[in-house]
């Protein structure tokens, strides 16, 4: 009993003497200190075009909507809150991530415009920029082309049904080699359009703009009255469904099989076959009688599939083309008879339309050249076949590389 | 009643004021070099303390239920009574101090492994009376290692373990006291383990032990003794929990790796291997005149190698595949996760080119290493051309020479016990590198790699100026090369009453410490004051203590004991990077200590019980590390000032009989151990000495002193047999343990440009709190008597539960960057699972 009344004793005793450890003097935020995005803009837009010096101890809240990682922004974030988003321009390039929750120490910034863009700047990311908390993920907001306009500068958005237009096909999304940026142009199938720029450092500078139809996740930008969207990362850029109506068929061998969409390679004479290639981010058709050593006599053929044009009145062909070295011309044939099987050189006659592409006229270097509009309107009102027919011989041979096949009718 | 209330006030007072306590972050300095910027921690499945399982010998001893519970079963978890470093228990060899002079800690592993001789040493815990010495504040241990303590015939034992060693021979021989006056007593002891419980370690270890007493006649007898164990070990290291996640074994060890040979065999090697082997021999003389009166006095010298074989590198990359930079972490942190993912895959799938020491690596990376010295050897002209080393494995070698000489009187006059004793101990320490393997290469040159980035005069980067671009191969000194000399000299006087109700004691000391530095190399950094003596370094101390016993019967006492000391810091603490100069923290000042406690104890014969309040404070200590700072981007000499320590507590140890053979024990101890000051900090780059910053406020007050369960507890029950035999069982439970706090976290500095509101605030202030653990140990033995043969199988098994998720140890980086204050996490170690002891002895 002593003893337990002795240890109770001590223990009340010493636990009454708990002691807290030590803390260098508080930096505490005072209230009304924190601000949100949306006064941010409108504090600029007050002093617009002029920019404001920010002195007080002030504080912005948000999470990164976009990070330097894939090299399309360098020393820039973008921050978005409840209210609004903002450009936030950096004094050195940074680790933060997409859906890192941070406060800003405002202190020492500079608020400015530039070509219509807000801008919070001079950010140094080592001393003012304090991560929360990681993978705090915003929702794009899904809008339309038409539906974007200046006040949504900066906003991480989305937008659906659109593909990279006609004329942007084959080109890559910028020019990776000389690091330099590009514009694609976008399109709905309302034929609205709006930019996509794109740095020449971002990893997905040098692959060529997809063909299909869907989803892009960017961020709006501006450059005086132009808006530009600024993609984040190439995953979020999902245009692999068909195009809108009035093109029927394309196709650019991204997918890496020269089969998909019912192509057929046909070899008529030898073993010669066509085949796709990688080179620069880019994937094309490929064929060539050299193995290496010697030229084979060969006949190939690659058929397309069935188009239907009866309800079609116009069509129209194009499609990329490149050959080197010395041997007979690639031939590009249409038939309206053949039955999707055997044989071409025996089976289905075959009109050679040759002569209305435009073909690739250095024969001793590599670069595609586009074959220009090729008019097919001539075989509409029915089933069609094209064919790119292969000639070489045991003398020589030519290689030829072909993509970008766009038919439209 | 009125005791009660006095014990109150006691306490009452303890919280008013603040006490204090050691230096618990004293991990090992010595081995913080620029190799290696965090301090390389001794895990708890090493043997740096010998804790090879038989039992602490130290604490063993004590027949004190606390301690006696707490040496064996908190062991493992890193508890430390009192939370005192080792410290501040004196360890005696024949009544002679034997603590390191230049660290202050005891020197175990002098005799390691000679368990039949050390076994039975005589201890006392805490503050008490001592009959050798003033002693320390957590009490003494005397290992007479005479002839005569070496019981006549032979005893011959063989141990089986998974811990460090495997195997264990013993045997060891006594004459006893014969009728011609001479007694010789001779022990040996072998262990062994090719691979010990950690992969890639391994334990080699001879002891031996040979004595010769001779007693000329009633009055005078001289004993000569040597001992000494050589071992060498194959170290493993601790991560941060990224490593333990990534490998899915908290056992995993990177210091070793494969390395293949011209035989085409593939061999684990160990890149971490210490070697030591400093025997000790003493002479002393007994002189009992009569029963009355008793001078001892002894001479003991000891001598011998002690160092570490690791591995360097030169204009390479970092080789330890823990390195932060070779972590997935370090890439999720730079949003590449990508790179991340390599790495990941990597240490998952335990590719061991990235989780161990690429050794073959490491020789293709010199063997290309075609390069051209200019002026070798320091003579111009002299170019050398031969495959230069990236990578070696260099010897760091501490060598002592130390000689004691102490001598004591004691004498009874009437009631009066009078103890009286000298003592002196000079201690030569001497550091240098020797080349151990150039893995391959041709030479290695002994500039200083950091040096070399920094300065634009070549001759900074030279380590031995005198010298310049000296080639170094295997065998050469390198590096650095100076002696550190300590001295230590201190007379002690003791009384002790003996009354009807009370025993009294009082004793003093009064301490003279001088140490210098002489330099043997001149360093191209610091010319002209790194060759030759130091300045001298005196410190005058003085010690007093005194205590009383109230018999309140035969059964039941009540003890009080207090003690004021003043000690000085050890030269390792004074000297800042003595490897590259002679340079000190600023005005180094002697530390003082408070220490008090009051004790309840009872002791029936069927019950013993003890109950304790202490408290200890210390003032005035001296803390410094070398290592990077990412805020100064150099590798900085962090010294703090008036680092301040309390400890209080509550010690509780029951143990009782129940029924027939059966018994219980309990033992709880209840520990608050803080540091208690705002220290200030002294920043200087270590390539040049340069105060880059100075009182600089390290906000520590309050914060846990790490690495050791501030408290723990532990019930048991034993039985013992009729036909001498027992078994029993301890749960033991540890609590509230937390990594010691590393300084530069804890400033204004750190936390700059946080707010409270961010979580950086309390992520770089708070301290790290690991989970409370458990273990369940078994222990039981059995004797048989075959004639004049006794067989006695004794075995424990620790941790039966094989618990592998209590973290035992750990450190706080000291490394920091305040732009991803988690980027350098803490590095702990986790307990061993599972583990046994089995031991057959002979004797006959």
């Amino acid at each position: 009993m002593k003893k337990l009344l002795f240890i109770a004793l001590g223990i009340a005793a010493l636990t009454a003497c708990k002691k807290e450890p030590d803390s260098p003097p508080e930096n505490v935020i005072k209230s009304g200190s924190v601000i949100t995005i949306d006064s941010l803009r409108n504090w600029q837009q007050a002093f617009s075009p002029g920019g404001v010096s920010i002195t007080d101890t002030l504080h912005v809240y948000g999470i990164i909507t976009m990070d330097e990682s894939e090299g399309n922004i360098y020393k820039n974030l973008y921050l978005q809150d409840h209210t609004g988003a903002i450009q936030v321009r950096l004094t050195s390039g940074s680790d933060f991530a997409v859906g890192d929750s941070v406060r800003i120490a405002l202190a020492g910034a500079y608020l400015s415009e530039y070509a219509g863009v807000i801008q919070l700047d001079s950010i140094n990311p080592d001393e003012m920029i304090v991560k929360q908390s990681a993978n705090n993920l915003i929702l794009p907001e899904v809008m339309t082309i038409d539906s974007i306009g200046f006040e949504d500068e900066a906003k991480l958005v989305k937008l659906e049904n659109v593909q990279v237009t006609f004329a942007n096909l084959g080109s890559t999304w910028a020019d990776a080699y000389n690091q330099a940026s590009a514009n694609v142009i976008l399109e709905d199938c309302n034929g609205k359009t709006i930019i996509v720029r794109s740095s020449g450092f971002a990893s997905w500078a040098g692959d060529e703009v997809p063909m299909g139809n869907g989803s892009v996740v960017c961020i709006v930008g501006r450059y005086n009255s132009d808006i530009q969207l600024t993609i984040r990362s190439i995953n979020e850029v999902n245009l692999t469904g068909t195009r809108c109506a009035g093109q029927i068929l394309a196709k650019d061998f991204e997918d890496d099989d020269l089969n998909s969409g019912g192509w057929i390679n046909y070899v008529v004479v030898g073993t010669t076959l066509w085949e796709t290639k990688y080179i620069g981010g880019n994937t094309f058709a490929n064929i060539t009688n050299w193995n290496g050593t010697v030229n084979s006599a060969a006949e190939s053929w690659y058929l397309s599939p069935q188009l239907d044009l009866s309800n079609s009145t116009s069509a129209s062909l194009s499609f990329d083309n490149d050959c080197n070295y010395s041997g007979d011309p690639l031939q590009l044939l249409v038939s309206t008879d053949y039955p999707g099987t055997g044989n071409p050189s025996t089976t289905g006659t075959w009109i050679d339309i040759t002569s209305t592409a435009s073909w690739d006229p250095n024969t001793s270097a590599w670069g595609f050249h586009p074959s220009g509009s090729i008019d097919l309107s001539a075989y509409t009102g029915g089933n069609l076949y094209i064919a790119f027919k292969y000639i070489g011989t045991n003398s020589n041979g030519r290689t030829w590389e072909i993509d970008n096949i766009v038919i439209s009718g | 009643m009125l005791k009660k209330f006095t014990l109150l006030a006691f306490m009452g007072l303890t919280c008013a004021f603040s006490f204090a306590q050691p230096d618990t972050t004293k991990l090992s300095s010595f081995e913080d070099t620029l190799n290696d910027n965090t301090p390389v921690f001794v895990s708890t499945l090493d043997d740096d303390n010998e804790g090879d399982g038989n039992v602490s010998g130290l604490l063993q001893s004590s027949r004190d239920v606390f301690a006696a519970t707490a040496g064996f079963n908190f062991f493992a978890a890193r508890f430390r009574i009192r939370g005192y470093n080792n410290d501040k228990t004196t360890i005696f060899i024949n009544g002679v101090p034997t603590g390191d002079l230049v660290t202050g800690y005891s020197q175990y592993y002098k005799w390691g492994g000679l368990n039949d001789v050390t076994r039975y040493a005589e201890t006392k815990k805490w503050l008490t009376t001592n009959p050798y010495h003033f002693g320390g504040i957590g009490g003494y241990s005397n290992i007479d290692i005479s002839a005569t303590t070496i019981r006549k015939g032979w005893r011959i034992s063989y141990a089986n373990t998974n811990r460090t060693y495997r195997h264990r021979l013993m045997a060891t021989w006594g004459t006893g006291m014969q009728a011609n006056g001479w007694a010789f007593g001779v022990s040996v002891s072998g262990r062994y383990a090719q691979e010990g419980y950690i992969d890639g370690t391994y334990f080699n270890a001879l002891g031996y032990y040979a004595a010769a007493k001779k007693e000329f006649n009633k009055q005078h007898s001289l004993n000569f003794t040597v001992m000494g164990s050589a071992r060498e070990r194959g170290r493993s290291n601790i991560f941060v929990q990224e490593v333990y996640d990534l490998t899915g074994n908290v056992y995993h060890n990177t210091n070793w790796g494969y390395q293949t040979l011209a035989s085409g065999d593939s061999v684990k090697r160990n890149a971490n291997i210490a070697k030591d082997h400093v025997p000790v021999f003493t002479v002393n003389h007994e002189w009992k005149k009569d029963d009355n009166m008793k001078l001892n006095t002894s001479l003991l010298a000891s001598f011998g190698k002690m160092g570490v074989q690791r591995l360097n590198w030169y204009d390479a990359k970092d080789p330890r595949p823990d390195y932060y930079k070779y972590l997935p972490s370090y890439y999720y942190d730079k949003n590449d996760p990508d790179n991340a993912r390599i790495l990941e895959n990597a240490w998952i799938n335990g590719n061991t080119d990235f989780t161990q020491i690429n050794w073959d690596q490491l020789y293709r990376a010199n063997d290309n290493n075609l390069y051209t010295q200019e002026d070798a050897d320091g003579q111009a002209g002299n170019n050398q051309t031969g495959k230069r080393a990236k990578y070696v494995m260099e010897n760091q070698w501490s060598n002592e020479l130390s000689i004691s000489f102490a001598s004591v009187l004691n004498k009874n006059i009437d009631k009066l016990h009078i103890t009286a004793g000298l003592y002196h101990q000079y201690q030569r320490n001497h550091y240098f590198k020797t080349m151990a393997d150039l893995l391959g290469a041709d030479w290695w040159v002994d500039v200083d790699r950091f040096a070399e980035q920094q300065f634009v005069d070549p001759i900074a980067a030279q380590n031995n100026a005198d010298t310049p671009n000296r080639l170094i191969k295997v065998g050469d000194v390198f590096g650095w090369d100076y002696f550190m000399h300590n001295h230590e000299s201190t007379v002690f006087g003791q009384a002790q009453w003996k009354l009807e109700k009370f025993d009294f004691y009082a004793a003093v000391e009064l301490s003279d410490q001088f140490f210098y530095r002489d330099g043997v190399y001149k360093n191209g950094r610091f010319q002209d004051n790194s060759q030759g003596k130091s300045e001298v370094y005196n410190f005058f101390n003085y010690s007093a203590k005194a205590g009383v016993v109230y018999k309140i019967s035969g059964r039941q006492f009540i003890t009080a004991n207090g003690a004021y000391l003043t000690e000085a810091p050890t030269s390792q603490n004074v000297f800042i990077s003595p490897r590259t100069r002679d340079f000190t923290v600023p005005d180094p000042t002697n530390e003082t200590i408070y220490t008090g406690d009051i004790s309840y104890i009872l002791s029936y014969p069927k019950v013993k019980m003890r109950a304790t309040y202490y408290y200890m404070e210390r003032k005035n200590a001296i803390w410094s590390r070398t290592y990077y700072n990412d805020e100064y981007n150099s590798f900085v000499n962090y010294v703090l000032k008036d680092v301040d320590f309390w400890h209080q507590g509550v010690e509780f140890g029951v143990d009782g009989n129940i029924v027939g053979g059966l018994s219980a024990n309990g033992v709880f101890a209840w520990g608050q151990h803080l540091y208690n000051s705002r220290p200030t900090a002294y920043v200087y780059r270590d390539n040049s000495a340069e105060l880059i910053d100075s009182n600089k406020t390290v906000y520590l007050q309050n914060y846990k002193i790490g690495g050791m369960p501030q408290s723990a507890a532990s019930v048991g029950l034993k039985y013992s047999g009729k036909n001498y035999w027992f078994v029993g069982a301890n749960f033991n439970y540890f609590m509230d343990i937390y990594f010691d706090p590393s300084p530069d976290r804890r400033t204004e500095e750190a936390v700059q440009g946080f707010v409270t509101a961010d979580p950086q605030w309390e992520q770089t202030l708070d301290q790290h709190k690991i989970a409370n653990g458990y273990t369940l140990n078994i222990i039981g033995g059995k004797s048989f008597k075959f004639g004049d043969y006794f067989l006695s199988l004794f075995g424990n098994i620790s941790n039966v539960t094989n618990n592998t998720n209590f973290i035992a140890g750990g450190f706080e980086q000291l490394r920091f960057d305040r732009t991803n204050v988690n980027k350098f996490p803490p590095k702990y170690s986790y307990m061993m699972g599972l583990n046994y002891f089995i031991m057959a002895t002979l004797r006959f």
